[in-house]
């Protein structure tokens, strides 16, 4: 064969193969990609010019191929889009119907002979699998949000279904407490986006911006292996992609409620009796709300905007039960067969209170293109919610569950008002130049938010007025008896008289009555609610990225960016009458448990009435990468990402320095087929965390407090005139100081701020993914991944002196030597199989073995559900550190879940929708934990992490049935009926980990048969909390929602 | 007019950068505000001048307590940490006004003429992580003779409290340096005290570790869950019964074992 057929063969086989690799598309778009070659010669044809046109694609774009034939049109919103080529013959060829999603790239080749000048029009889906990238996890585009049953109801973002509950959808994803965990992090890890635009609470990292689906053309979760663009985040990437305008007007209607009537039996923990017992049932919940989009302009300015209006409403039963007293003895009574005290309800105590919250969303959407490659958009996003106040309880906007965890308080003392909005502003900026070469998106953004919890009465933070002046009391006397109720509140008016009043024991005189008290409690909160705060936080945001597309030894796709954030967070809080009282377990004094303040000398006291710090941080980074395709066989992926973070405290003065935060990304695909069917692919990446603002406000800037205890005979808190006058007199108050102390009266408990380690290093972890992907059927593609994923170094305060004196480091290395190393280590094997909906059905199932183990879990405490990002308590100590390693909470061996859903034509216009998902999850493990003598219940693991029984598998099956109406291919009415836990499964999902409430230690290395000699601190046997293993939360119950919705 | 996009794109991105960089601060982490720890310490005494045999030459140790006070006029009522004083009152001052209060001729909260007030010369500590305090108010008692106080003989135990004679006792510290770092918070301190005692005066060298931990056995001092920063070289000081620092601040294990 002579020398230049030899090389126009390879040249082919280089334009064949060279654009199965080109880089991975950005988080909120799509990008098309493919090789124009002539079928009988095999050649690559240069110049065919490729034009795209799509419904939601503002101008159409074109590009002439390269002399290997190729084209790469990037930055295309997700959507439907046709493509045509036209041959520098003159002949074209068309596909249509492709569906492209967000953060993918797709290939579609093209065979021509300039012979043909027929034009040839095909309907093709765009390939599933993205043989460019390696990154794992899953795009739920609105067609899986709108037909499967994904989000429950109820809990966080259930009510109007925000992006990052169905994120839960993705392999190897599970709920935590705050949100999503993704590949065994927790939800505070990830980062979240909309449209690009970051929206993590500066403050604490959760999702800022729950954002309905509703609005949303699609959400891309990226579960691991990602490029350098994304950074910041040891968790997953979670990016919702708004829906925008078009030339045509499309928009809905919708509503969707579901009522608590039709709720399945809840099974309700049994605990050891208390005399105030509470019930939380839904009463209802819904939202309805529409959108619009279309164009101002044609093919110029186009808008998108939509409301939705969604409330939630739950029922607090409260009743009123009395201790079954022994007449003889007057004992009280047990029950043989649950262990725990007998109680009996009083009638006419049942008193009902509503929780309830209320949540609005707009937004807003201009995309203009003044002139041809250039395209703005400008999207606004207002989002307020109300909850509690005027008699009602709130709602947690954290966990979307009643805040009532206890009903042991009166109302004032228990119940909030809270507000939490977000808003969002954010200009996108793209240019395309040079035959799409360049691609150029600049971005300005800024995420808002107010976060307030105060009185019931909406009284601020501060204020000498309404609930905020009444201070916080928690009476908890044991000795020489417990309170009864009734001496904070009175028996109800239709109870029968005397029903709580004391056991007189038989035989007992006047003089030295023995008496058992029937309304008992061990602890009850009166007067104003205690902590309250009022948090304004801010995140602006100025990225820019150019992606260059370059030909040599293959082809590169060369990305790079700069990305600068500041974030601040006004953090003003206090507590209610500037004091948190709290009895002593004798009755014989108050202490200032909670109190704000300063010693400015000996014992003089400057008492606070708030603390508000205002802290910042900024962060400067920037990303270069290369998907480079090596001699046309393989991709690599390779880049480099640097970040630098600092924290600045309240006085305006550094906090922390997180420089050089350097995170190589290495990834490596292969396609067999050659043909972008099917992908190997193998990645290694460092992710670096943001540190949360919470850390700089409080362990930044410092929480000056102090205490000093009151003579109960002089200072009674309940009591406002004692509170504002006896209180306040150094009087009432009792000699704390030794003869060695310079204060007599007062113990600081809080001073300055918490020194840094010299030699602090970020905290990162490290990831490495393999697996691969083949298109099984049009659309449908099987996959299987492993990922193994590990912690570095870790950023927590620790105290080497129990207590004396804290300092934030890292666990293990510089002066924390002593220190265990922080470790979390995840090793996941996921098989899977995901058809987008084409032809009528979708389907997304997947099955995830998982080994999470470690000594920390993340970003909160789990156990304790302690959210301090950074400064938990999970190294504070020295004496706490024994048998902390373990298998994790969220740690879930075996996971299954199956997404489905389906449109059945019945004629006429009228479709049957059919959905459902199954999920089968095997149950985390549990913990045997003990009280600290220093910080308390729960803090101590007695036996190593994850001694505790195994929670049982919990199985959910849920379902949607619908109808829908076609007037026209775009008008129709959909009704629908979604069944979330089919069965009514009660699986436990929650038990008391609480083995006793004496302070004890942990027995390293302990087991199961040690735990019946364990002695306290001061050598007593332990009393073993009553409820101890007993379930404390069941699965939700069978619930309906019922939906209408309209589109045209 | 592409291309000119494209370089204003460029620019912009150029310019963010150059900004923020401009502006960043350095790698270093912050320090830490001059501060004592807030609490006991136990302390060893060293005569450096008087005479060791008169009554008041004879201290070896003592209790010393130790508190920080900030200035107020910070931001939002909050405390300046970079203004800070210092007060230090010895315990066996403490124990005589303690006995007085027992008899009712002193009130323990009254007045705290007990305490020694010095203001610290900076707000964060030097280049060698020691805050100073070079002066400090005089720290001064006088009582009365104090009668005893008899058995109780409704109780099975005897508890007399003897009779304690008049006395005036006076401490004047001086040139205090406490080292303050992220690893010892102010737990490790020096200072030079004129003590007087009945017209007695001597002088001493004063070192001081915290927080104050009783002990018959040096390991009592090493261990885990002592509250001792585990990297102090310390020993148990059987005279006082109390671990104390071994070495002059700053004392730390690795350069006891070079």
């Amino acid at each position: 064969m002579r020398r230049s057929a030899w090389l126009a063969i390879v040249g082919a086989v280089t334009a064949q193969i060279a654009i199965v690799q080109t880089a991975e598309a950005g988080p909120s778009d799509a990008v098309l990609t493919g090789v124009v070659r002539n079928p009988s010669t095999n050649e690559a044809i240069e110049g065919a010019v490729v034009v795209v046109t799509g419904e939601h694609l503002i101008q159409e774009r074109s590009m002439s191929t390269d002399s290997n034939g190729v084209y790469r049109i990037p930055n295309l919103p997700p959507g439907e889009y046709e493509i045509t080529v036209l041959h520098p013959s003159g002949a074209t060829a068309r596909r249509e119907g492709l569906k492209l999603r967000a953060g993918n790239t797709h290939r579609v080749d093209f065979a021509m002979t300039p012979e043909a000048f027929d034009t040839e029009t095909i309907v093709v889906p765009a390939p599933p699998v993205d043989v460019t990238s390696s990154s794992t996890g899953l795009a739920i585009d609105s067609e899986m949000a709108q037909r499967v049953p994904i989000a429950q109801p109820t809990g966080k973002g259930g009510a109007n279904r925000s992006f990052e509950a169905i994120a839960e959808a993705t392999p190897g994803a599970n709920g935590d407490t705050y949100g999503t965990s993704i590949a065994g992090t927790t939800s505070p890890e990830n980062k979240y986006y909309v449209d690009g635009l970051s929206v993590n609470d500066p403050g604490f990292g959760l999702n800022g911006t729950a954002l309905s689906v509703e609005f949303l053309k699609e959400v891309r979760v990226e579960a691991g292996g990602y490029m350098p663009e994304y950074g910041r985040a040891t968790g997953g990437i979670v990016n919702a992609v708004t829906k925008t305008g078009s030339n045509k007007f499309h928009g809905g209607v919708w509503g969707f409620f579901t009522p608590g009537a039709l709720e399945g039996t809840r099974k309700q923990p049994q605990r050891e009796g208390s005399t105030i017992q509470i019930e939380r049932n839904l009463l209802w919940l819904g939202d309805i709300g529409f959108d619009v989009g279309g164009r101002i302009i044609k093919d110029k300015l186009w808008f998108y905007g939509g409301v939705s209006l969604s409330r939630t409403v739950y029922d607090i039963t409260q009743t009123w039960n009395r201790v079954v007293v022994d007449p003889t003895t007057g004992e009280a009574v047990m029950d043989d067969e649950t262990g725990f005290t007998k109680t009996e309800r009083i009638p006419g105590t049942t008193d009902i209170r509503r929780a309830q919250a209320t949540t609005i969303q707009a937004l807003a959407k201009l995309t203009y293109a003044p002139v041809k490659n250039h395209t703005l958009e400008l999207m606004g996003i207002y989002a307020p919610t109300l909850s509690g106040g005027n008699g009602s309880y709130g709602l947690d906007a954290r966990t979307g569950q009643p805040e009532l965890v206890t009903a042991a308080g009166t109302y004032d003392a228990l119940a909030h008002k809270y507000r939490d909005d977000a808003a969002d502003v954010q200009l996108k900026w793209n240019v395309l130049a040079d035959n799409n070469r360049w691609d150029v998106t600049t971005i300005l953004g800024w995420h808002h938010q107010v976060n307030q919890r105060l009185p019931s009465d909406g009284s601020s933070v501060g204020s000498n007025e309404g609930l905020a002046a009444v201070p916080w009391v928690v009476y908890r006397r044991n000795n020489p008896e417990l309170h009864s109720i009734t001496d904070f509140t009175p028996l109800p008016g239709a109870a029968p008289n005397g029903a709580c009043d004391p056991f007189i024991r038989p035989g007992s005189t006047a003089e030295a009555e023995v008496r058992t008290v029937t309304c008992p409690v061990t602890t009850y909160y009166t007067g104003g609610p205690g902590f309250i705060f009022d948090r304004r936080l801010n995140r602006l945001q100025a990225r820019s990225m150019a992606t260059r597309l370059a030909q040599g030894a293959g082809h590169h796709v060369i990305k790079f960016g700069v990305d600068f954030e500041y974030m601040q967070y006004n953090s003003h809080r206090g507590y209610t009458g500037n004091t948190a009282y709290r009895e002593s377990t004798s009755g014989a004094t108050y202490s200032d448990y909670r109190e704000y303040g300063f010693l400015t000398g000996p014992d003089q006291a400057l008492i606070l009435p708030s603390l508000q710090w205002s802290v910042f941080s900024t962060t400067i980074g920037g990303f270069l990468q290369d998907s480079w395709s090596i001699m046309d066989k393989v991709t690599l992926n390779v880049g480099l990402r640097y970040d630098a973070q600092h924290l600045f405290g309240g006085d305006g003065n550094l906090a922390m320095s997180l420089p050089n935060q350097i995170s190589p990304r290495v990834g490596l695909i292969w396609d067999p087929t050659q043909r972008g069917k099917s992908k190997l692919f193998a990645n290694y990446a460092r992710f670096y965390q943001s540190v949360p603002l919470n850390l700089a406000d409080r362990a930044g800037s410092g929480e000056p407090s102090f205490v000093s205890v009151h003579d109960a005979s002089v200072c009674d808190p309940a009591n406002l005139d004692d509170h504002l006058g006896a209180c306040q007199t150094d009087g009432s108050r009792v000699q704390l100081g030794g003869p060695s102390d310079p204060d007599q009266l007062w113990i600081v408990t809080g001073a300055g701020k918490t020194p840094i380690d010299p030699k602090l290093k970020p905290q990162s972890s490290d990831e490495i993914v393999a697996g691969g992907e083949y298109e099984l059927i049009p659309d449908g593609r099987l996959g299987v991944s492993y990922t193994h994923r590990w912690l570095n170094r870790v950023i927590e305060d620790m105290s080497r002196d129990e207590a004396t004196t804290y300092f934030i480091g890292n666990p293990g290395y510089g002066i924390a030597t002593d220190f265990p190393k922080a470790q979390r280590i995840y090793d996941a094997a996921v098989l899977y199989f995901d058809k987008r909906f084409s032809r009528g059905w979708l389907v997304s199932a997947s099955y995830t073995l998982a080994f999470l183990r470690g000594n920390i879990a993340g970003l909160f405490r789990p156990e304790t559900g302690q959210l301090d990002p950074n400064i938990n308590s999970d190294f504070d100590l020295i004496s706490l550190l024994d048998n902390r390693f373990g298998y994790l909470p969220g740690d879930s061996r075996h996971t299954f879940k199956v997404f489905a859903g389906g449109e059945i034509d019945v004629g006429r216009g009228n479709a049957i929708l059919v959905g459902g998902a199954f999920r089968a999850q095997s149950g985390s493990p549990t913990n045997v934990l003990g009280s600290h003598m220093i910080y308390g219940s729960d803090e101590v693991f007695i036996l190593p992490r994850g001694a505790g029984v195994r929670l049982p598998w919990v199985f959910r099956l849920d379902t949607n049935i619908g109808f829908r109406r076609y007037f026209s291919k775009d008008l129709a009415i959909a009704i629908t009926m979604d069944v979330f836990n089919v069965a009514n499964f009660q699986a436990a999902t929650l038990i008391d980990e609480t083995y006793t409430l004496q302070d004890v230690l942990p027995l390293a290395d302990g087991t199961t048969e040690d735990l019946k000699s364990l002695k306290d601190i001061d050598g007593e046997t332990v009393v073993v909390n009553p409820n101890f293993g007993r379930p404390k939360a069941f699965q939700t119950p069978r619930q309906f929602r019922f939906g209408v919705r309209f589109q045209f | 007019m592409l291309a000119r996009s494209t370089t204003l794109c460029i620019s912009f991105a150029l310019a963010t950068l150059t900004t923020v960089v401009a502006s960043m601060p350095g790698c270093a982490q912050p320090l830490v505000n001059c501060s004592s720890a807030h609490g006991a310490y136990a302390a060893t005494f060293e005569l450096t001048s008087g005479d060791a045999s008169s009554a008041c030459g004879q201290l070896v140790g003592d209790v010393i307590g130790m508190q920080t006070y900030f200035t107020e006029g910070g931001v939002n009522g909050t405390p300046m940490y970079d203004k800070a004083k210092v007060a230090i009152r010895a315990e066996s001052m403490g124990l005589l006004i303690e006995r007085a209060a027992l008899a009712d001729i002193a009130d323990t909260t009254d007045g705290h003429t007990a305490n020694a007030l010095g203001d610290f010369t900076a707000g964060y500590p030097a280049e060698d992580e020691f805050c100073e305090i070079p002066e400090f108010s005089a720290a001064e008692i006088s009582l009365p003779e104090i009668p005893e106080i008899p058995d109780d003989p409704e109780t099975e135990e005897d508890d007399t409290v003897p009779a304690q004679p008049a006395t005036s006792v006076r401490y004047e510290w001086r040139n205090a340096r406490i080292l303050v770092s992220a690893n010892a918070q102010g737990t490790q301190f020096s200072a030079d005290l004129t003590y007087t005692q009945d017209g007695c005066t001597a002088e001493y060298h004063v070192v001081g570790v915290y927080p104050a931990v009783g002990c018959e056995l040096d390991e009592e001092c090493t261990a885990d869950d002592s509250g001792i920063n585990p990297d102090f070289p310390t020993r148990c000081h059987a005279e006082l019964g109390l671990c104390v620092l071994v070495g002059e601040p700053p004392a730390f294990e690795a350069d006891v074992e070079a």
